[in-house]
């Protein structure tokens, strides 16, 4: 009897879990997507579009694009694609051609911080 | 890539932990402890729990928004009104106020109004960290709150026993009842803890192939301490309680010392807890 009662947990642990596993993987936040590809050559973009692992803290997270010379030029302020709270967004005025770098920053829905950087060129 | 440390974080997250387990462990042990006893153990305990929420909301802020100490009066109100942990920190805190609002009305003390109040902070430590994305509404949050929940009720047990054998509660009485409980509702919490603990290392992403990081080894620590500790707890419920039920006082020095150690390991594994909860698995 105790053997059974013990079998029954077991299975309905393991169906639990099985559950469970697809609920979503952990959280902290890494690029995967991005758009201007990194080190791509291409006419001057809309919006810079950084898709995420994870969902993204929209109030703390930001893009920032610097050109050549180290200045900042995007002005706008960064916010989170309606559709997906994973998407990171910054619209562009028109970009002159030249080298320009990436930075985002941006801390997930766990609180975590991560940061990196990407180039690309306009023609 | 590079990821920032909230590494200030993780000490009051574990010290809120241990609050939340000496007043489970108070819960546990209550019918079995001497008039009076669970009163003043739980009050303090909830007095800490609320002032350890105050002093997490300034630091998480400074550590989600790393802004100078001038402006994290405007990060405090960011983190609170925009984001998931702001969120989180509020429900806890609610549960703390409420547990004790419940403790300041209720007469005669209620342990099931009490553990009801709790209910909110353990979720609230579910759903921040790596389970954050998924919600409070998720039933893998509500495994993780009973992860934490059976943990914290192990290491509080066995720190309110130790408490009551080193202090001599008793007087002479060998409190054979109290140790008896502690004995069950430890077993009880150690299948929990091992059960919901599996889940949460299968969830890992690439758990079977991921490199051995600093997350892993923090996880490999932990699972030592917790094998340690469940060890002691072993020996404790098929020989030292019974043995010390006996009456030989050796046997009854001999489980003083081991709950110390147990508790001391319990401890360890708490702040190891809320280190893995802020720092990233390796992908």
């Amino acid at each position: 009897m105790t053997v059974l009662r013990s079998m029954r947990a077991l299975r309905a642990f393991v169906c639990a879990a099985a559950l469970l596993q697809a609920g979503g993987a952990w959280a902290h936040a890494h690029l995967q997507k991005q758009a201007p590809a990194a080190n791509s050559l291409q006419e001057a973009p809309e919006q810079i579009r950084l898709e995420f692992s994870e969902p993204l803290e929209g109030a703390l997270s930001r893009i920032e694009v610097v050109n050549a010379s180290g200045a900042v030029i995007s002005a706008a302020r960064t916010s989170l694609d309606p559709a997906s709270p994973k998407v990171l967004l910054l619209p562009l005025t028109a970009l002159p051609a030249g080298s320009y770098t990436v930075n985002w920053n941006v801390v997930s829905v766990d609180g975590h911080r991560t940061r990196g950087s990407y180039r690309f060129t306009v023609k | 890539m590079t990821e920032s440390a909230s590494t200030q974080i993780w000490l009051p997250a574990g010290a809120i932990s241990f609050a939340l387990a000496v007043l489970l462990g108070t819960l546990a042990l209550a019918t079995d402890l001497p008039d009076g006893k669970v009163r003043s153990l739980a009050r303090p305990a909830i007095a800490v729990l609320a002032c350890l929420y105050a002093v997490y909301l300034p630091l998480k802020a400074q550590s989600l928004t790393e802004v100078p100490l001038a402006e994290l009066p405007g990060a405090i109100r960011l983190v609170l009104l925009h984001t998931h942990d702001g969120a989180m920190w509020a429900v806890g805190m609610a549960g703390a106020l409420a547990a004790a609002a419940a403790m300041a009305r209720v007469g005669k003390l209620s342990m099931p109004t009490i553990a009801a109040c709790l209910l909110p902070c353990l979720l609230a430590k579910a759903a921040t960290g790596h389970a954050a994305e998924l919600g409070l509404t998720s039933p893998f949050v509500w495994l993780h709150a009973l992860h934490i929940g059976a943990g914290c009720g192990w290491a509080g047990s066995v720190c309110i026993a130790w408490l009551a054998l080193r202090r001599r509660w008793y007087a002479d009485a060998w409190p054979e009842a109290m140790t008896h409980r502690l004995s069950q509702f430890c077993a009880a919490c150690l299948t929990i803890a091992a059960m919901s603990g599996i889940v949460n290392l299968w969830r890992l992403p690439g758990f079977a192939s991921a490199g051995f990081g600093p997350y892993e080894r923090w996880l490999a620590a932990k699972l030592i301490i917790a094998t340690c500790a469940a060890g002691l707890g072993a020996w404790n419920r098929w020989h030292g309680v019974p043995l010390a039920a006996r009456g030989h006082e050796t046997a009854r020095r001999a489980l003083r010392a081991t709950l110390a150690i147990e508790l001391a390991l319990l401890a360890a594994a708490i702040l190891l807890a809320a280190i893995l909860a802020s720092t990233a698995p390796s992908m």
